[in-house]
C-alpha cells in the first residue's frame, strides 16, 4: 500500500475529504443505477400479473352470464 | 428469398437480437456474469488507484479523483454516441429493441455526466481553490448534461411511443454531429481566455503506475455501463411488450401462478 | 426537374415573406425584445461606459440568441395548425428545399433586422468603435445558423402543445459554438487582432448547417407532424 496505515489512507494529507466524498457520491449514484431498475422490474411484473388477474376475473364474470359469452370476451 | 429464411448464419444474430423476447432471455443469462465481472474490475481498480498508486507530484493525493472522474467522463461521452447509434439503427432498420436501448441509455448517460461534473468540481477545490472553474473539459461536460436532458425531455413529451422514439433518435443524431464541434469550440474558447492553469488529467505524461489503475477503471466503467444498460432495457421491454403472451407468462410465473 | 426543385424553395420563401409582411407587428416583436432587454443590462449591471463596453459584445450576442429563440418557436406552428404543413409533406418536391425557403424567410424577418439594429445597441452599450463591423458580420452569419438549427428544434416540437420551453432546452446546447465564435469575432477586433479567423469558423458552421439542418428538420417533420 502507498499509505502507511488506514488513518493516512483516510486523511490523504488533507485531501481525504475531497477524494472520499467524490468516491461516496459516485458509489451512491452507480448503485442507484442498478437498484432502481431492479426495483422497477419487480413492480412491473407485479403490475402485469395483477392486470392479468383482473382480466381473468372479468372474463369469469361475463362467462357466467349466458347471453354475453360470444364476441365480447376478446375486448 | 430462401436465403433470407434459412439464412447466412452471420446475419442471424442480428435479426435475433432485434427480437425483444430473445434479448430478454439471453441477457438474463449474461447478467450475473457481467455484473460479477464489473464488480470485481471496479473494486480492483478503485483499491489500486486509491490506496496503491503513487501520488501526483503537483496535485498530491487529490489527483486520485482521476480514477473516477475520467472513466465517468469517458463513458458519459461514449454513452451519447451509443445512444445515437441505437437511435440510428432504429431509424434505418426499424428495430424495436434499439429504440428501447436508446431510451435506456439517456438517463444512465445523464447520471454518469453528473458524476463527472461532481467529481470535477470536488477535484477543482484543492487544485484551483474553487469548486467551479470554467475549465474547457468541465464546460463541455455541462453542455453534454444539457444535451442528455434534452433527449430525456423530448422522450417524455410525446404520448405516442413511436413518435417519442423517432423524434429523440433524430435529436440524438443532431447532437452527435454537434458534440465534436462543441468540444472543439469550447477548447478554443478556453485557450482564448485562460492560457495557463493546471489541466485536470494529463494522461500522456502519466507514470505507468498511475496509468494502469486508470485503465482498469475505464474497463470497469464500461462493464458497469453494459450491466446498467441491459437492466434498463429489460424494463423497457417489459413495459412495451406487456400485452404479449411471453411477458404475461413471465409475470404469472413470477407471481407463482 | 431543377426548375421544380427550385420552385419549392422560392415559392415557400415568397409565401412566408408575404405572410410576414401581413403580420408586421409580430415580426417586430423580436427586435423590440432585443431593444428592451438591452435597457435592462445597464440598469442591472452599471451605467459606467468602460465596464459596459467590456461586456457589450457578449451581451448583444446573448440577447440576439434569446430573441431568435423566441421567434423560432412559431416557425412551423401556424402551418401545422392550418394544415399547410401537411400539404408540404405530401408534395412531390424534395422536402428540405421548401424548408430551406421557410428558414431563409425566417432569417430575413428576424435575424436580419436584429443584425441591422445591433449597431444602435452597440452605441447604447458603448461598444468600442473597432467592434461595429465585426458585430454586424458575425451577427449576420450567426443568426442564420441560429435560424437553421432552431428549425430542427421547431420541427421536433411542432405538434406539442407546450413546445416552446422544450424547444429552447433542445436547441440551446446546440447554439453554444455559434455564440463562442460570434463573441470571439467581436472581442478579437476590439483587442486589435485579426478577426477574420473566428468569422471564417462561423461561416464554416453556417455552411455545415445549411447542408444538414434542412435534412434533419425534414426527417423530424415527417415523424412529428403526423402525430
Amino acid at each position: 500500500m502507498y499509505f502507511e496505515n488506514f488513518q493516512a489512507l483516510m486523511h490523504m494529507d488533507g485531501h481525504g475529504v475531497y477524494v472520499w466524498s467524490a468516491v461516496a457520491v459516485t458509489v451512491v449514484a452507480l448503485l442507484w443505477l442498478i437498484i432502481a431498475p431492479l426495483a422497477k422490474q419487480r413492480g412491473l411484473l407485479k403490475e402485469i400479473s395483477r392486470d392479468i388477474q383482473r382480466e381473468q376475473d372479468r372474463q369469469h364474470a361475463t362467462n357466467n352470464i349466458p347471453d354475453s359469452v360470444d364476441s365480447k370476451e376478446s375486448v | 428469398m430462401t436465403w433470407l429464411s434459412n439464412g447466412s448464419p452471420s446475419w442471424q444474430w442480428f435479426h435475433r437480437l432485434g427480437s425483444p423476447r430473445w434479448f430478454y432471455h439471453r441477457s438474463g443469462r449474461w447478467l450475473p456474469w457481467l455484473s460479477l465481472a464489473a464488480l470485481l474490475v471496479l473494486l480492483n481498480g478503485l483499491v489500486w488507484g486509491l490506496a496503491f498508486a503513487p501520488e501526483d507530484a503537483k496535485q498530491g493525493n487529490s489527483f486520485r479523483i482521476i480514477y473516477i472522474h475520467v472513466p465517468a467522463a469517458f463513458l458519459a461521452q461514449s454513452g451519447y454516441f451509443i445512444m445515437a447509434i441505437a437511435g440510428a439503427i432504429g431509424l434505418i432498420w426499424k428495430m424495436k429493441i434499439s429504440y428501447m436501448v436508446m431510451k435506456s441509455a439517456a438517463p444512465i448517460g445523464a447520471v454518469l455526466t453528473f458524476i463527472a461534473l461532481f467529481t470535477g468540481a470536488v477535484w477543482g477545490k484543492p487544485t484551483w481553490g474553487a469548486y467551479w472553474v470554467w475549465d474547457a473539459r468541465i464546460t463541455s461536460m455541462l453542455i453534454l448534461l444539457f444535451l442528455y436532458a434534452g433527449v430525456i425531455a423530448l422522450q417524455y413529451a410525446y404520448h405516442s411511443v413511436d413518435a417519442a422514439s423517432k423524434a429523440s433518435a433524430i435529436l440524438a443524431l443532431v447532437g452527435t454531429v454537434n458534440i465534436p464541434i462543441i468540444n472543439k469550440s469550447v477548447d478554443w474558447w478556453y485557450t482564448l481566455h485562460q492560457p495557463a492553469t493546471i489541466k485536470l488529467t494529463s494522461a500522456p505524461s502519466m507514470h505507468m503506475d498511475m496509468f494502469m489503475p486508470l485503465l482498469v477503471m475505464i474497463v470497469g466503467f464500461y462493464l458497469f455501463y453494459a450491466v446498467a444498460l441491459i437492466l434498463h432495457t429489460r424494463n423497457e421491454i417489459l413495459r412495451r411488450e406487456r400485452k404479449t403472451s411471453w411477458v404475461r407468462e413471465l409475470a404469472n410465473a413470477k407471481a407463482g401462478r | 426537374m431543377a426548375r421544380k426543385m427550385n420552385s419549392g424553395f422560392v415559392a415557400w420563401l415568397r409565401r412566408d415573406l408575404l405572410l410576414a409582411y401581413r403580420r408586421r407587428g409580430e415580426v417586430a416583436s423580436p427586435v423590440l425584445f432585443f431593444m428592451m432587454v438591452s435597457t435592462l443590462i445597464p440598469l442591472g449591471l452599471t451605467p459606467e461606459a468602460a465596464r459596459l463596453g467590456e461586456v457589450a459584445a457578449g451581451m448583444i450576442w446573448v440577447m440576439a440568441l434569446l430573441a431568435t429563440l423566441l421567434s423560432v418557436d412559431g416557425m412551423f406552428a401556424s402551418d401545422y395548425q392550418d394544415g399547410s404543413l401537411e400539404q408540404m409533406l405530401i408534395t412531390p418536391q424534395l422536402l428540405p428545399l421548401p424548408l430551406l425557403g421557410k428558414i431563409t424567410a425566417h432569417w430575413l424577418t428576424t435575424g436580419l433586422p436584429l443584425t441591422l439594429v445591433s449597431p444602435l445597441l452597440g452605441l447604447m452599450m458603448s461598444l468600442p468603435s473597432a467592434g461595429y463591423l465585426p458585430l454586424l458580420c458575425s451577427l449576420a452569419l450567426g443568426t442564420a445558423c441560429l435560424s437553421l438549427v432552431g428549425a430542427v428544434g421547431a420541427a421536433l416540437t411542432v405538434s406539442l402543445r407546450k413546445g416552446g420551453l422544450l424547444l429552447s432546452l433542445l436547441v440551446m446546447p446546440l447554439y453554444m459554438p455559434v455564440i463562442i465564435f460570434g463573441t470571439a469575432t467581436v472581442s478579437y477586433a476590439v483587442d486589435g487582432l485579426n478577426w477574420l479567423p473566428p468569422l471564417a469558423l462561423l461561416g464554416a458552421l453556417l455552411a455545415a448547417s445549411v447542408a444538414l439542418c434542412p435534412l434533419a428538420a425534414a426527417g423530424a417533420l415527417r415523424v412529428t407532424a403526423s402525430n
